[in-house]
């Protein structure tokens, strides 16, 4: 019980100092990296259906005719939901702390509780890759990486999991919404083009008031 | 014209102008979205058709951007009997482009036996039925596609019968052979 | 040519003869952009509402996946949604901001009176579209505010729960009721909508636009009948709303390209989960644009009065025509008890605005009753205070 109260502690301070994943290299490479680790590590629980047409997620393995199939009453009815829109619904900060967030606890059945998500039905996918994390947290005040310690290291090193880590977060937020980039893109020109209009309609509207004003005065 | 009037009206053709090249920019998304969406567009890619289960005399229909797709293997006699039609049709030799150049021969395919076919009468776009039995339609129905519709008739390469409705010849959509057994439909060449 | 046409159909030189006739007090300011603004708004909800039109599909397994589906496989799919849900909160942000220059210089009062009460129905009417249409994406924040207002409507006496009933057309809010709200959306709510817009537009040309300095410019005029102090609609004042709209324009599709969801309050995050009947989100929130009403609602701890305070907040501004006893209208002129009225009114406003999308909390209660009080105040106590208020005499002409 009091492990739960120190996550929830852990949680608090966590959600005051967030640990946004960082875009290492550029974000288009890390978008397709991220998508190739999706297809790797989680496509075969969690679907992706709103990316089928994608082309990075397509290029990345995410191919729909490989979607998993759960069933309302699969996994004590939880089934892994559908991850499309996660970052859009929870945040990438959620989803990145979640993922970092696993450490060894054998009270729990799968044997790995989850430091932002007390309780998750989904077992820790990273163990081999990551190693194995543990519960350090001493003073609530600290933030939730401080508050997590690798015991044993895994295949990757910290820094490549991190990479990894953050390249699945990036992917999904993409994924919430694959238009950021091309919108953003054409929003300039829309505001430039707006910018140039409304100089010239204060000029006009400013010629056209002339004669008004001239009376008044 | 007084000075201010001259700069009124200048002012006015430019925001004219560019108020015109906003409204048509603004209506590019708008008209921009009615084009088929990337998943039509993705279901509108080439399609692959296995060969190897279809006999001497079959006929399969298989879809490729909602329309019927023919293919027919023809028995050689079929074939060999082509040639004997020339005077009952409107377009013998094909003239009339509707396939591409490869198929613009006697038996209208790149391979003699296959036949492939858009199933869409180019009369007022019913689709046809495949009729081969000689006789079925008229005493001297030779073999081909009947479409109920209006009474058009196509021998077996597709031609238009003279004398019905339909002006021109069933067309051929583009297509390649990848191997024997394997007929790609909506692409020209492997490289495409 | 277009003599051959206007001889025959002369719709758009009645038009520009009217809009030329037409005389507008030529001292209006930048508050009086927010009308043709609410105008070119309606539009956008017009237009792009056919477009998602298109590509939507009113069932609740599809709804969320026909709108996310558009967003990434059609062309521009996304412009049009997020045009049409930023488009939405601008639409409130416009006739709030209409509202309070009629606030302001007194626009409710003789003889706009009627002007005035066809702008308060057309706010409830936003409010019954914007309701219908949040419910279309049937995601988690659609279907729980939907099951909220419904229980509202259960607290009518007698009659509130059958009418409940007969609105969802079944014991709980459903795809039945998906079905008749994307009825109500897209169809007859609009068509009410366009009718008084019509209604709106025909009542501000029979009595003419109102001004910052609040006198008519109706009491002046030449030997031909025309205002002294008028000016011709066009091109004077279809020059300045174009400007006014371009600059508008901009704010808003700065919006719509770099930040569409609008920090959570045009797209909840809770709302790209879809909708759960067993699953409350744990903070249900209404739209920021209707948080005030809900806020009053959640200040009174009795369900039936609660709902009649929410419905009471919308309503009494019809009463303000009756309620002004002040012989000036426009601010500039009234005494300092009636600016620090309305001073409060927009203090409160906004207080109420931030507390219905907070969490309850004793604090966030305690500021809600407060905010509910002075929200009440300011129309309930305005008899009294405009009578006992000193005022600068209005002008005989504009200033």
């Amino acid at each position: 019980m009091s492990r739960f109260l120190i996550a929830a502690l852990a949680i608090f301070s966590w959600s005051v100092v967030s640990d946004a994943p960082q875009y290492l290299f550029d974000k288009e490479s890390q978008i397709a990296a991220g998508a190739q680790a999706f297809a790797q590590t989680c496509y075969s629980c969690h679907s992706m259906k709103y990316m089928r047409t994608d082309a990075v997620s397509l290029s990345g393995g995410i191919q729909p005719d490989q979607a998993p199939q759960w069933t309302e009453d699969s996994w004590n009815g939880h089934p892994p939901p559908d991850l499309s829109l996660i970052t859009a619904a929870k945040g990438v900060d959620y989803v990145y702390s979640y993922l970092m967030g696993y450490y060894v606890d054998e009270t729990h059945p799968s044997g790995f509780e989850n430091i932002v998500m007390p309780g998750t039905q989904m077992p820790n996918p990273f163990a081999a890759m990551q190693g194995e994390q543990e519960l350090v947290l001493t003073d609530p005040e600290v933030r939730l990486f401080q508050a997590l310690k690798l015991k044993n290291r895994g295949a990757k090193s910290p820094q490549e999991f991190e990479d990894y880590v953050s390249s699945i977060a990036v992917y999904l937020e993409y994924a919430s919404d694959p238009s950021q980039a091309y919108r953003e893109h054409i929003g300039y020109y829309v505001l430039g083009f707006l910018a140039v209009m409304i100089v010239i309609m204060i000029a006009l509207d400013l010629a056209y008031w002339k004669d008004i004003h001239g009376d008044h005065q | 014209m007084s000075e201010i009037d001259l700069k009124k009206r200048r002012l006015l053709q430019l925001a004219g102008v560019w108020g015109a090249a906003g409204i048509v920019g603004g209506a590019t998304p708008f008209i921009s979205s009615l084009t088929p969406n990337r998943s039509a567009r993705l279901q509108g890619m080439p399609i692959e058709v296995d060969l190897s289960t279809m006999k001497v005399g079959d006929q399969r229909t298989i879809m490729w951007r909602g329309k019927p797709i023919w293919v027919v293997k023809r028995p050689a006699s079929v074939v060999s009997s082509l040639t004997g039609l020339d005077r009952l049709l409107s377009d013998p030799e094909s003239k009339v482009e509707q396939q591409p150049s490869y198929a613009q021969n006697l038996h209208r395919s790149i391979r003699p036996d296959y036949l492939v076919l858009i199933g869409i009468c180019t009369h007022l776009g019913c689709s046809p039925t495949y009729r081969p039995e000689k006789g079925s339609i008229d005493p001297e129905w030779p073999g081909g596609f009947f479409c109920s519709c209006h009474g058009s008739k196509f021998d077996m390469a597709g031609r238009v019968f003279s004398g019905v409705p339909a002006p021109t010849n069933l067309e051929v959509p583009p297509h390649h052979f990848l191997d024997d057994n394997t007929l790609v439909v909506g692409s020209e060449s492997s490289s495409e | 040519m277009s003599d051959w046409f206007n001889q025959r159909m002369p719709v758009f030189k009645e038009l520009f003869d009217h809009l030329k006739n037409y005389q507008a007090p030529k001292n209006l300011n930048f508050w009086y952009f927010f009308g043709s603004l609410a105008l070119l708004m309606v539009a956008n909800q017009f237009i792009t509402g056919i477009w998602l039109l298109m590509y939507y599909t009113p069932d609740a397994s599809l709804a969320m996946s026909s709108i996310e589906l558009m967003m990434r496989e059609v062309n521009f799919g996304w412009l049009f949604r997020y045009l049409h849900a930023a488009g939405a909160s601008f639409v409130f942000v416009v006739i709030y901001l209409h509202m309070f220059r009629g606030l302001l210089y007194g626009s409710y009062q003789s003889p706009r009176e009627i002007l005035w009460w066809t702008g308060c129905l057309m706010l409830v009417i936003f409010m019954a579209e914007a309701y219908t249409g949040y419910i279309l994406p049937w995601g988690q924040m659609s279907y729980w505010a939907a099951r909220v207002i419904m229980s509202l409507f259960k607290a009518i006496p007698f009659v509130g729960d059958s009418l409940v009933l007969f609105i969802q057309g079944d014991y709980e809010v459903s795809e039945v009721t998906l079905h008749r709200f994307f009825a109500f959306h897209v169809v007859l709510v609009p068509l009410i909508i366009l009718a008084f817009v019509g209604l709106h537009t025909l009542a501000l040309h029979a009595v003419g636009s109102n001004n910052p300095d609040g006198v008519e410019i109706k009491d002046h005029v030449d030997e031909k009948g025309k205002p002294l102090d008028g000016v011709a609609f066009h091109p004077y004042y279809t020059v300045k709303d174009v400007m006014g709209a371009c600059i508008f324009l901009f704010i808003f599709l700065s919006v719509v390209f770099f930040a569409p969801r609008g920090w959570g309050l045009i797209l909840e995050p809770e709302n790209f989960e879809v909708a759960n009947y067993m699953v409350t989100p744990l903070h249900i929130k209404p739209s920021w644009y209707l948080a005030p009403y809900y806020a009053i609602l959640r200040a009174i701890p009795s369900k039936g009065l609660g709902a009649l305070a929410m419905l009471g907040s919308i309503l009494v501004f019809a009463l303000l025509p009756f309620l002004d006893r002040s012989p000036v209208k426009s601010m500039r002129y009234k005494g300092p008890l009636s600016r620090m009225a309305l001073g409060v009114f927009v203090v409160a406003f906004i207080g109420l605005l931030c507390v219905g999308g907070m969490e309850v909390s004793p604090l966030s209660i305690s500021a809600a009753r407060i905010c509910s009080v002075l929200y009440f105040s300011y129309f309930l106590l305005m008899p009294i205070y405009t009578h006992y208020d000193t005022h600068k005499p209005a002008p005989d002409r504009l200033t």
